[in-house]
């Protein structure tokens, strides 16, 4: 049985539920438009995680699981009170699972493997630790450094280092950028927080 | 020594901290971060910081010790309104590379999901605790269609606090329980932790951990700037 979470209507989810089905392979969704109507339960039991998931009267052991794909959208705008706290437990009843789950249920990703996602430098280093080649990066609120990076490269990526709004971009004297004012100005700079920029590979 | 503290404006316990350690404290709030000096590359020892008073090298840390769990919006209230959400969550990516690899040691060191430590659920600490043979509370989180949801863990009997391997136990409880906080600790590679156990017994299960030890305590507060002071020590110059 293989876990689905998110929301059917989008493409992605909707993709991977029709190869699953193709596949015959058996699914449960945790629709996140139902989430009203999906109760569910995680006990630890020993050094194992166990319990159960539930929508409109369908029960699925947590240990029937083989595996699961994660594709959640931020829970409970537009919501009442006891819909948020109910969204946010499930979100965490779920997420908590899906962190502790046996090894051999594939889980797509795990919270704190995907999390690596909201740190691009710390990912990085994962990355330039496994033998990949990674660009000179800076990550730097110094004016005078950015400046400096910039003349050495001569061409420079700028881009947002969390998981959130994804700016990629040739950096270039004319354009503003994000990062809540770095605006390059005649290659002076004004940052709210250390923003990266990376050198281009030839 | 000199020692980095980042922690939110409003924690009484990193400010007490701070004023241990005197002039050898550096207390950096998130919006510190605002302020240019700060460069994270890939080696470690050329990472840069800011204070009130200049800019600093990593070098010249004895230790960092991480109150935060992350950076939020709250946080940078001198930010424009529509970006300090992003803003916050690029503070805190660049926190999250910058305390990695550092040349001193960090308390804790962050990870992929908390700037301070591994932030585990109750039902994580219990796993880890029947793993290292210490009895733990069975846990249970229970989420019902259009009710409130019942959150895991039980009332805790006693607090058990570990810094750096010492133990503090404010409350009476069995020194045992000192001794099983101490593997906890350990495995979870913190050497800062705030265990709770359900009584005050030797037979006393685990309920849950934290990485945030009451620092308004002053025992706890001396155990604390005596590992950091310690830490300290230990580090490379």
């Amino acid at each position: 049985m293989i876990l689905l979470w998110g929301v059917p209507a989008e493409r992605t989810m909707s993709a991977v539920d029709h190869v699953l089905r193709a596949n015959g392979l058996p699914t449960f969704w945790i629709d996140q438009r139902r989430y009203d109507a999906i109760s569910g339960e995680l006990r630890t039991e020993r050094d194992e995680i166990a319990g159960w998931i539930e929508l409109d009267g369908r029960r699925v052991d947590l240990g029937e699981l083989t595996g699961a794909y994660l594709r959640p959208y931020p829970s409970g705008q537009g919501a009442t009170e006891l819909e948020l706290v109910h969204a946010a437990a499930l979100d965490q009843l779920i997420l908590t699972w899906a962190e502790v789950a046996p090894a051999e249920v594939a889980v797509v990703n795990r919270p704190g493997a995907m999390a690596s996602n909201d740190s691009k430098p710390a990912q990085e280093e994962v990355v330039r630790s496994y033998g990949f080649e990674v660009p000179e990066t800076l990550v730097t609120n110094d004016p005078a450094l950015a400046a400096a990076f910039w003349d050495r490269h001569g061409t420079v990526i700028y881009k947002s280092i969390s998981g959130i709004r994804s700016i990629v971009s040739a950096l270039t004297i004319e354009h503003s950028l994000g990062c809540g004012g770095w605006r390059p100005v005649r290659r002076s700079f004004r940052l709210s927080c250390p923003a990266s920029i990376t050198a281009c590979m030839s | 020594m000199v020692v980095l503290i980042l922690a939110d404006d409003h924690d009484v316990g990193a400010r007490a901290l701070a004023c241990r350690l005197g002039q050898r404290a550096i207390l950096a709030p998130p919006r510190l971060l605002s302020q240019p000096g700060w460069t994270w590359v890939p080696d470690p020892c050329l990472r840069t910081g800011s204070r009130a008073t200049g800019g600093f090298s990593v070098r010249e840390l004895t230790a960092v010790v991480t109150r935060l769990t992350a950076v939020f919006p709250w946080h940078v209230p001198h930010v424009a309104a529509h970006d300090r959400e992003f803003v916050a969550a690029e503070m805190t990516a660049f926190l999250r590379a910058w305390l990695t690899a550092l040349p001193c040691p960090v308390l804790n060191p962050p990870s992929n999901l908390c700037l301070t430590g591994p932030a585990w659920s109750p039902e994580q600490w219990a796993i880890l605790a029947h793993r290292l043979g210490i009895p733990a509370t069975p846990t249970i989180r229970a989420v019902a269609a259009r009710t409130t949801p019942q959150a895991p863990g039980r009332r805790a009997g006693c607090r058990v606090v570990v810094a750096c391997d010492r133990v503090v136990i404010a409350e009476p409880c069995a020194a045992i329980l000192g001794v099983h906080a101490a593997m906890i600790a350990r495995a979870a590679g913190c050497a800062l932790l705030a265990v709770d156990f359900d009584t005050p017994e030797p037979s006393g299960c685990l309920v849950n951990a934290d990485c945030w030890p009451n620092l308004a305590d002053p025992a706890i507060l001396a155990a604390v700037a005596d590992c950091v002071v310690l830490t300290s020590r230990d580090a490379p110059t």
